[in-house]
């Protein structure tokens, strides 16, 4: 007879609480978003850490010692604990704050500079990046490789004391406004019974010769996404990431950071509290529709602490993590369902009503939630194996 | 017993589990429908764990309320033919809350709205029905909680089920549900006690709470037993898992369960922190509404994976999700906690909403 063990301990996380201290700086950070909004530099839209890019309230964040929160002094961290860094971007996503400029930068390139960028390489770029005054990008996707990474066919080839980066990247999230990407490239041929191998990543300066950016927009005409074309751009040795022939397993570690976070089901949470300003507390179907929409995001929220506590041990929850990730943009898109149920408003861009406005925005940026940061089916693929049937 | 730490913890599903692999194989289960299992609670009263959390001084075990809640999980895993949910919870927090000595038998909770208790010269009169009441007439003690009436104060009383009208009944899964029917009857007991107003509807929140714990950990055994399945199960020459459409209906499974486990644990570590009973009402109400609102959709997934073998009385997959059936809907359906969780939210205002959240 099957025993609660294999699977259920592959799913299953302590619950966790967050330590006081991190619940004191809570009230720091919703000081710091009360004057921001105060200022107007809050819009509290959905989305917003897809397409809020304010290059100064990410500088004002660096001021505080929000960003790179957790690296060494060094190199311009702080060193405080993980679990201090999850209440920092939590209260920011859950306030739909301008987060854009420094997402990437201080939730997954910085700790990939950490961990595989040489001594010189985190001397010179972390420092400016916990500032928040310098930002990076994502090289990772192609025209033809968006799930399956390992079919990048931009080439690295060797030239003199560096490389020379040849290819087309896209989805390159604000490469308009960034300073460096990190660009996944096979630096050799491609062996098809190691198709893992013979990848690496190169820091590429943005302004670099030979590179053109032009944007990709999104169906409602925003431009967040870039194509990154690379034509000859030449790379020193000093700024290859890590080892040569090693990028498979440098980005798929990355990827990691990118999947576990409360991003995954914060997107339209401005959507909910908008609704909750124009709902009926005394609408026994208006309170159940929003309650099983609390309930959700209540649970969500507990097993994203559960998985950052897992981290902050060392651990490496990555089925937890996928499966926050499934649930969570599920859950965002089913705020919107509810929304158009509870409150019946004709979404538009240009209405007068801040619900209509809202919607709008939620409606038109939803297709990305399922998608980005790995799609939901590639996610419960990764479920499925871990639970052993794949 | 001194539980408390992870490591007891785990200790204690050990000694649980092994009792459960001795006393509760699936015929077990299919035997006692319509009734109970006397052994197995026997068994599981004589190891203590009829009592995990409850304070030594009433009669108990002593630990913390996570401690009962790891042995209800692994007993409600196993489909477990017990009024344990009861005791370990609302009886339990009755018998705290009281000063009552805590049953030594197997006991239940009968509480309701349509229900009224006041003491009198010559005992305790109870008025009005209770529908439903688990194990009632298998139970050696009924602690009965209702409405003052008027003025009076709220009371609760250990009764015993002799003295009592049952109508007998049954949940979907066999597990007795009895309605306690009483006329305004004088009934003879010194176990009755004053209790703080809002007593009654703690302890049905209790119950809700038991309810969610039972669901997530009968959610975790329904995942563990379809997973197994689909690895097994060969048809066109491979396992079933292997379809892709197959697979990912399982992760979605086993995102309901993560979930609801992740509910269930979160609300019963609220009960723990006292200085947030609002807080704790909430995230109960979360917890009941999350995991009810899971159960089906994961009872599906489970069975269309199971196939036409999951359907008959001869697989052991129905212990669960008959029961699913029934714990979604007992001590207040999904719907019911989430119209408690909305009316609460749209009271307080969309500027507490996060905070809200954060805080339970």
């Amino acid at each position: 007879m099957p025993t609660m063990s294999s699977t259920t301990a592959t799913i299953r996380l302590p619950d966790a609480g967050l330590p006081p201290a991190a619940e004191a700086l809570r009230g720091e950070v919703r000081e710091f978003l009360r004057v921001e909004r105060d200022r107007g530099t809050i819009q509290s839209t959905s989305d917003a850490w897809l397409a809020g890019f304010d290059a100064g309230f990410s500088g004002r964040l660096g001021d505080r010692g929000w960003l790179g929160m957790t690296w060494p002094r060094r190199y311009g961290g702080h060193e405080q604990p993980s679990l201090h860094r999850f209440v920092v971007i939590e209260e920011l996503l859950a306030a739909g704050a301008p987060v854009v400029a420094h997402w990437v930068t201080d939730r997954q390139s910085g700790p990939a500079l950490l961990r595989y960028g040489t001594e010189e390489q985190r001397r010179r770029l972390l420092p400016e990046m916990a500032r928040g005054r310098s930002f990076f990008a994502i090289g990772m996707s192609e025209p033809d490789s968006g799930s399956d990474l390992a079919s990048v066919r931009t080439t690295a080839r060797r030239d003199g004391a560096g490389w020379r980066l040849n290819g087309t990247k896209v989805w390159t999230s604000q490469a308009h406004h960034c300073d460096y990407m990190i660009a996944l490239c096979r630096s050799s041929p491609r062996d098809d019974d190691a198709r893992h191998d013979g990848l690496s990543q190169f820091i590429v300066d943005l302004r670099s010769p030979g590179l053109t950016i032009s944007p990709i927009r999104l169906l409602d005409g925003e431009h967040h996404f870039n194509e990154v074309l690379l034509e000859d751009v030449f790379v020193g040795d000093d700024m290859v990431l890590g080892d040569v022939g090693s990028g498979w397993s440098q980005v798929t570690s990355e990827l990691a950071f990118e999947r576990s976070g409360p991003e995954r089901f914060l997107s339209t949470l401005p959507l909910l509290v908008a609704l909750v300003r124009v709902a009926d507390p005394d609408d026994r179907r208006q309170a159940v529709a929003i309650g099983q929409l609390v309930a959700q995001l209540w649970t969500l929220r507990r097993l994203s602490v559960q998985i950052a506590a897992a981290l902050d041990r060392g651990e490496a929850p990555d089925v937890a993590a996928a499966l926050v990730k499934d649930l969570g943009t599920t859950l965002e898109n089913e705020i919107i369902d509810v929304a158009r149920s509870v409150a019946p408003t004709e979404p538009s861009a240009t209405a007068a009503d801040p619900f209509a406005r809202e919607l709008a925005r939620a409606v038109l940026h939803a297709p990305g939630f399922t998608l980005r940061g790995g799609t939901n089916e590639v996610l419960r693929g990764i479920v499925a194996r871990r639970l052993g049937l794949r | 017993m001194n539980a408390g730490s992870p490591d007891d913890r785990a200790l204690l599903e050990r000694t649980v589990g092994e009792i459960m692999a001795d006393h509760c194989p699936p015929e077990i289960v299919a035997a006692a429908e319509g009734s109970w299992d006397e052994p197995l609670w026997a068994a599981l009263a004589e190891a203590g764990m009829s009592t995990v959390g409850v304070p030594e001084h009433l009669g108990g075990s002593g630990g913390e309320p996570a401690d009962a809640a790891a042995v209800l999980r692994v007993v409600a895993a196993h489909a477990g033919p017990v009024p344990l949910a009861e005791a370990l919870f609302p009886v339990a927090a009755g018998c705290a809350v009281s000063g009552l000595a805590f049953p030594e038998g197997p006991s239940t909770v009968a509480v309701g709205p349509g229900l009224t208790i006041r003491r009198t010269a010559a005992g305790v009169v109870l008025d009005g029905t209770a529908p439903r009441v688990p194990y009632a007439r298998f139970a050696s003690r009924i602690l009965v909680a209702g409405d003052g009436g008027g003025d009076h104060p709220e009371l609760v009383a250990l009764l015993d089920p002799a003295h009592l009208t049952l109508a007998i009944g049954d949940n979907l899964a066999g597990e007795p549900r009895d309605d306690l029917v009483a006329a305004g009857s004088e009934i003879s007991t010194s176990d009755v006690a004053e209790v703080p107003a809002g007593t009654a509807a703690q302890l049905h929140r209790l119950g809700a709470l038991a309810r969610a714990v039972q669901i997530a950990a009968a959610l975790g055994m329904v995942l563990e037993l379809t997973v197994r399945y689909a690895g097994q199960r060969e048809q066109f020459g491979r396992p079933i898992g292997r379809f892709q459409a197959v697979a990912h209906q399982v992760a979605v499974l086993a995102g309901l369960a993560a979930a609801a486990g992740a509910a269930a644990d979160a609300a019963v570590a609220s009960l723990s922190r006292s200085s947030d009973p609002a807080g704790h009402r909430l995230a109960v109400a979360a917890a009941k509404a999350r995991t009810s609102a899971a159960a089906g959709p994961a009872a599906r997934i489970a069975h269309q994976v199971h196939g036409a073998i999951g359907f008959t009385q001869e697989h052991r997959l129905h212990h669960l999700t008959r029961r699913l059936w029934s714990w979604r809907e007992e001590f207040g359906s999904d719907e019911h906690w989430a119209a408690e969780l909305g009316r609460a939210v749209l009271t307080a205002g969309p500027d507490e909403l996060w905070p809200t959240i954060t805080r339970i």
